[in-house]
């Protein structure tokens, strides 16, 4: 393989990998959740620590480590229409940046480093979230499935009033 | 009694005997300031469990009300607790929530203290000070501290009553149901915590038997649709008095939902690690107090007034008031010390997944704290009505319950009535009251 088309193959590879973070943030922001769900690959883990940024979950509690099971009963709870901390919803918008392609581990994943940035707003009360987050993104016919998303708010050790919304 | 040059007359914020409740006891910053004075500065406040620091030199950091304080071991393995406060000039002295030292520094002028307390540092002492200055007549301060089965409370009253008095028979029964959920009798506090931030006044803490099929109407409809076709509310539909679905006022402010006639909490599945804990529950505890126990695994919930919850699920709740509008609740986990790993997954999972900013339940409890509050501002007719139950309220003597956890003699009512906010709120009365 000629360096050309290495990097060519690199650039593709990174479009997608982008498109792929733009649109989970956009089905996120926007709450639709059946769609953010079916991003999801069934061994899917979705995790967001508490205190520090990593360790063992099993041993340590987490704000969220949810797998697909755990995962489609947020999102049904959410659907229901009594998810009272969520009625009325969050606005948000959110910027991913700092992109990072890392290693290709089991499954084919491609691991993805990010941050965000996250402006949150509900019943007059706006919110900053700033996070550092992982995906393993697993090729999946022409796209990607969602396997694992890890997200490493910056105030994860301190007090936070409500994260009922898909972070 | 007199806060901030007002007048505050506290017993006639409340007129209980028709179960009206005045909205400033809620939203009143002069009572939150003598909230501050007469609960939280001069009675018993839980600071940590002594399973958080498990080795010489570790520490927590905690608050008894505004006041930061330190837990921790000495050298010795000892347990002290400690204010954070240089006696110098009051700088604090500890700054990291959770660690392990062997001294706390100033950072200011560099006095430096001992894990036992003792000051054993003073930069320039010499000729400072006059011949009469001795390192030992500055320690860290340290408020009364009782223990009961690890558990820790703090208290910056010399005078008044003992843990013991504030716990009452009935309060330590709770504790001890909780932790006899161990087959060693010991629960363990390594698994960090979740963190919430809530803007209401503090003593909306729950304890209300009457909101879960309304508040929590997402979490029963989900539920239900799952178990296809049980249409059955699971918790306060009528009839369930007969099943002994009941509420209880310990005393001293303690109170509690009772659902341990409502059968197993975690249920235990058919396998290798779940029968071993069986076995080694009886033989530690005897059959009827280790089944009454695994099978009330669930329940009750009982809030130790004024800043401990305990869910027999699991959970550990810390309240911190703020201000009249603010307080925060830390979620913790305990393991069951000598229970099968599998069982304290089991427990950890359910507490990631009802509680915290991202649970589902207590996000739906906070909105509806803060809806409350919201309501508590508006003064046209300023009264709140909390009269529920007071027609069916009666001692219960608790008779299904074996002994070491019976609450004979307590007051009770139905699940879904108001004989814990009104529990909480004579207790109140009765403290903000004191002279």
């Amino acid at each position: 393989m000629t360096i050309a088309t290495l990097s060519k193959s690199n650039a593709i590879d990174r479009r997608a990998i982008e498109d792929f973070l733009y649109r989970e943030a956009r089905l996120a922001d926007e709450s639709r959740y059946d769609e953010w769900a079916a991003l999801w690959t069934d061994d899917a883990v979705y995790w967001v620590p508490t205190n520090a940024d990593d360790y063992d979950p099993n041993r340590h509690l987490s704000i969220i480590y949810d797998d697909r099971n755990r995962l489609q009963d947020r999102i049904d709870r959410l659907k229901s229409g009594a998810a009272w901390a969520q009625d009325p919803k969050s606005r948000m918008r959110r910027l991913i940046s700092n992109i990072e392609i890392g290693p290709t581990i089991e499954n084919g994943d491609i691991e993805v480093y990010s941050n965000f940035v996250l402006g949150e707003l509900r019943r007059g009360l706006q919110t900053v979230y700033f996070a550092g987050q992982v995906h393993r993104l697993r090729p999946v016919g022409d796209g990607f499935k969602l396997a694992y998303k890890k997200v490493m708010l910056v105030n994860n050790d301190e007090p936070i009033h409500n994260l009922s919304f898909l972070i | 009694m007199t806060v901030n040059g007002h007048r505050i007359d506290v017993r006639s914020l409340l007129r209980l005997d028709e179960g009206l409740v005045h909205s400033d006891v809620y939203a009143s910053p002069e009572v939150f300031e003598l909230e501050m004075e007469k609960i939280f500065h001069t009675g018993w406040v839980y600071v940590g469990h002594e399973s958080e620091i498990p080795k010489p030199g570790d520490y927590v950091l905690r608050w008894i009300g505004r006041q930061s304080v330190i837990l921790n071991r000495d050298k010795d393995g000892k347990l002290h607790l400690f204010m954070n406060r240089c006696r110098h000039r009051a700088a604090s002295v500890c700054q990291i929530e959770q660690g392990n030292a062997s001294h706390f520094h100033c950072n200011y002028h560099g006095w430096s203290y001992r894990n036992d307390g003792a000051l054993d540092g003073v930069p320039q002492k010499d000729g400072a000070y006059g011949d009469d200055f001795r390192l030992e007549d500055f320690p860290l301060l340290s408020p009364r501290m009782e223990v009961y089965r690890g558990f820790v409370w703090g208290n910056l009253s010399r005078a008044g009553i003992s843990l013991d008095d504030h716990l009452g028979p009935a309060g330590k029964k709770a504790i001890d149901l909780y932790c006899d959920a161990s087959p060693e009798g010991e629960i363990v506090l390594q698994q960090g915590c979740l963190k919430g931030v809530i803007y209401a006044n503090w003593k909306f803490q729950g304890g209300d038997g009457y909101h879960p099929p309304v508040t929590h109407h997402a979490n029963f409809m989900y539920m239900r649709n799952k178990r296809k076709g049980d249409r059955r509310n699971p918790v306060a539909a009528d009839g369930e008095m007969e099943q002994g679905f009941l509420c209880r006022d310990l005393g001293n402010g303690h109170y509690c939902l009772d659902l341990r006639s409502a059968g197993p909490g975690a249920k235990l599945p058919d396998t290798a690690w779940a029968r071993k804990y069986r076995d080694d529950m009886i033989r530690a505890y005897g059959k009827e107090r280790a089944e009454f126990v695994m099978r009330t695994s669930g329940n009750p919930h009982t809030v130790f007034m004024p800043n401990l919850h305990l869910v027999n699920t699991a959970d550990l709740r810390i309240i911190r008031p703020i201000a009249v509008d603010k307080f925060e609740i830390y979620f913790f986990c305990g393991f069951l010390k000598g229970a099968p790993h599998e069982l304290n997954l089991m427990r950890m999972r359910n507490v990631e997944d009802r509680m915290g900013p991202a649970g589902s339940i207590n996000p739906d409890d906070v909105e509806m704290f803060e809806r409350n509050q919201i309501g508590m501002r508006q003064m046209l007719d300023p009264w709140k009505y909390m009269a529920r139950g007071m027609a069916r309220e009666h001692i219960d003597d608790d008779l299904r319950t074996p002994e070491a956890y019976r609450w004979g003699g307590t007051l009770a009512g139905h699940y879904s009535d108001e004989v814990t906010q009104r529990a909480q709120l004579r207790w109140w009365a009765d403290h903000l009251s004191r002279p």
